[in-house]
């Protein structure tokens, strides 16, 4: 137990570094990601995003609907949590990693496209239901969905990986002479 | 239980449980007076540690220095975590119940120490409380939410067995 959690601080450590340094270019690949998905919506079509520092510009080239900018970094910020369980594993499977870096790679890019839309909804009319079907959606995924899929992605790698040290197993039994 | 059902149902579950705290009658009537409870018990601890802090809903203050604890800072998110987790695998009404009472107490406890620490540093070292408050302390509260479910997980197991 205390060597996992030793690893784990010792994740924590390079998942804070890597987030810390690496967020600016990474928030910039997962709104570039996330112009396709976006442009779906016909009031986006011309959408275009920009890194900005933490933060992610948007902006319409035709100038169809007001600038905005999302704290990226806030969306992602999981990766450090994801990096923090992943040193717990011992002998992690590639085919499993990758699967999961692509899983927690996607839920940005939805997290993302969902909280754009969420700010341009709650800019036209704060009190319709469109407006509040995105917001609840954005605080699902933001307060709720990133601790899920973070873990959800380490039971994957983890536990249903069939890593010896990690899955669930009972202690031997004593048996009363 | 396959690992696949098991994901599939905490999934579904932890929407399902989400769903409630979206209402804005629940966030009046549960969410607030909680966020408000551990801004008192908070404020009590840093008021022993010598920060004479004053406490105004859900903001805690101290001279021109100011936290408020905000949706993701009050511990639900792991609350929620926990509840669907543990509903999720199998085991007996009675280990879960169990689980999850000591669970979500420990989270809390843990809670009340990022709030605290939160507030502290955001006095002395302004300049850090954006990389703790995000980075640090929401991977240590949600760390501990799995490893806590982790834990009782094996616990289940040994009673299965046992």
């Amino acid at each position: 137990m205390w060597r996992n959690a030793l690893r784990f601080a010792a994740g924590l450590l390079a998942g804070v570094l890597l987030w810390w340094y690496g967020a600016p270019l990474y928030d910039g690949i997962v709104g570039a990601a996330a112009e396709p998905v976006l442009h779906v919506d016909a009031r986006f079509r011309d959408l275009d995003t920009a890194e900005r520092g933490r933060w992610i510009v948007i902006r319409s080239a035709g100038g169809t609907f007001r600038y905005g900018t999302l704290p990226a970094d806030q969306m992602t910020y999981n990766v450090i949590l994801f990096v923090a369980l992943l040193a717990t594993v011992r002998r992690p499977r590639r085919g499993r990693v990758a699967i999961a870096i692509a899983v927690l790679f996607a839920s940005h890019v939805i997290t993302f496209a969902v909280g754009t839309e969420s700010l341009y909804a709650t800019g036209r009319d704060p009190s319709s239901t469109e407006a509040n079907v995105w917001m609840g959606a954005n605080l699902f995924l933001r307060v709720v969905g990133m601790l899920g899929v973070a873990f959800g992605c380490w039971w994957w790698v983890a536990v249903a990986g069939g890593d010896p040290v990690q899955r669930p197993r009972a202690r031997p039994v004593r048996r009363k002479k | 239980m396959k690992p696949l059902r098991f994901l599939l149902r905490f999934v579904i579950l932890l929407a399902v449980l989400y769903l409630p705290l979206t209402l804005q009658s629940v966030d009046t009537a549960v969410i607030v007076p909680f966020s408000r409870a551990i801004a008192v018990v908070s404020a009590a601890i840093l008021n022993v540690l010598g920060q004479h802090v004053t406490v105004t809903g859900v903001i805690l203050a101290a001279g021109s220095h100011a936290v408020s604890i905000q949706n993701g800072c009050n511990g639900i998110e792991a609350v929620v975590f926990l509840v669907a987790a543990i509903l999720a695998f199998p085991a007996t009404w009675r280990q879960r119940v169990i689980g999850l009472v000591a669970a979500i107490a420990l989270i809390q406890i843990l809670n009340l120490v990022r709030v605290v620490t939160l507030f502290l540093i955001n006095r002395y070292k302004p300049d850090l409380f954006e990389l703790f408050h995000l980075a640090i302390w929401q991977t240590v509260i949600g760390g501990s939410a799995i490893a806590l479910f982790y834990v009782w997980t094996t616990r289940v197991h040994v009673a299965k067995r046992a």
